[in-house]
């Protein structure tokens, strides 16, 4: 790899087409060792990824790739890039797992950390949609074994 | 993937890798109360490589200081500790590689025997009497075979010229049967070097036959000379593995 600038293509699983700047995108581990295997050929597929997502993933590459951005700029983006829906926050967890991405991985992994600390676990399964799918027995016996989490 | 239609357990479909990252950003309290979350989640936190019992484990600051003025209420504790520690280990599924204690009097560890990595460190300004051979009892050294590494930060707060009660099981000779046979590196921080540390030292450095660092920082109000000395006892003493270097860091 030693032309100039190179651009590649990314396509996301619902046929949208991506064009970026080849050392932009090899900030995901996934699509340097493809290029580096020099298995890239036209268009990259990206499978596990839809257009919404890798729009958010690629606003993020490019601001933490200019120049002549301050640390505060960027940590001001940053807080503003993990404040999203649930869905979508799990949409872009799925996303920097695979593309491999592990400074947009370890953001969001501390987000939905911070979204579950200090809450109850009632709060919890309502911030993420779970479902309880113990019984009221089942409950006071986790409660039980691991007493001292719950006092 | 439509928000609207996707399963409803949003972090349902996400790798466990990434569930035990997601854990591992929580306190280790808040990670075992995900337990009750649903029953996906029940066994999740039981895969934690690293546990890290601090003093967010305790319920409350005034149950550490309890530990040292109250017998009684020491007793409870510890066996309350005791309990909940067993408890833990019993639930856990996995080789724990990491484990950090912090704040804490005694430790006794037993049954982890694939613990890889230990780090203990001491904050606590107020304790009067503190000290590292305390706090590895003998059922500790018996427990880890497998510890590879071996950190210990007394913090900067530590009461160095404190004159540390004594402990007479911390000899080479009390202790015939321990090997480390995995210990790679230990490293002290703040080490005051008394009389019991320096026990220490030797017996890591008799028991550790794949020793290959021992890393001490002095604590910053030791003068040199009492550096320099240190350096000369350690260098009498017997070293089990012959590749150990020992770096003692001048401040």
């Amino acid at each position: 790899m030693s032309s100039s600038t190179k651009f590649l293509t990314l396509k996301t699983c619902d046929d949208k087409k991506f064009v970026l700047d080849e050392a932009i995108a090899v900030r995901s581990q996934t699509i340097k060792n493809m290029v580096e295997d020099d298995c890239v050929s036209n268009v990259i597929p990206l499978p596990n990824v839809n257009s919404k997502t890798m729009t958010k993933v690629i606003e993020y590459w490019k601001k933490h790739s200019e120049e002549g951005v301050s640390k505060d700029v960027l940590m001001d983006f940053d807080k503003a890039f993990v404040k999203v829906h649930h869905s979508i926050l799990h949409a872009l967890i799925l996303a920097a797992n695979f593309l491999n991405d592990k400074e947009i991985l370890d953001m969001m992994c501390q987000e939905v950390a911070d979204r579950i600390k200090g809450k109850t676990p009632e709060e919890i399964r309502k911030e993420f949609d779970i479902k309880n799918d113990f019984t009221p027995e089942e409950e006071e016996e986790i409660r039980k074994e691991n007493a001292w989490a719950f006092e | 993937m439509d928000p609207n239609q996707s399963c409803p357990d949003v972090l349902s479909k996400v790798p466990n890798d990434v569930i035990d990252e997601i854990l591992m950003h929580l306190p280790f309290r808040d990670a075992v109360c995900t337990s009750i979350l649903s029953k996906e989640w029940r066994k999740h936190w039981c895969r934690l490589p690293q546990l890290t019992f601090d003093s967010d484990f305790w319920k409350l600051k005034k149950d550490i200081q309890c530990l040292t003025c109250d017998k009684r209420a020491t007793k409870d504790l510890t066996s309350n500790f005791t309990t909940t520690i067993h408890n833990i280990i019993a639930r856990h599924s996995g080789p724990v590689t990491k484990c950090t204690l912090c704040d804490m009097e005694t430790i006794c560890l037993k049954c982890v025997p694939r613990l890889a990595k230990l780090s203990l460190k001491y904050y606590h300004k107020d304790w009067k009497e503190f000290d590292v051979a305390n706090f590895l009892t003998t059922n500790f050294f018996e427990s880890c075979f497998d510890l590879e590494r071996l950190d210990l930060d007394y913090g900067m707060e530590h009461n160095f010229k404190k004159n540390m009660s004594a402990l007479e099981c911390l000899e080479v000779e009390a202790f015939p049967d321990v090997i480390f046979k995995h210990l790679r590196e230990v490293k002290l921080i703040e080490a005051n070097v008394s009389i019991r540390e320096m026990q220490l030292m030797k017996l890591l450095l008799a028991m550790s036959p794949a020793l290959v660092r021992m890393v001490i920082s002095p604590h910053r109000f030791l003068g040199k000379s009492a550096i320099v000395k240190t350096l000369a006892k350690l260098a009498e003493f017997e070293c089990a593995s012959p590749k150990a270097e020992i770096f003692l860091k001048l401040v």
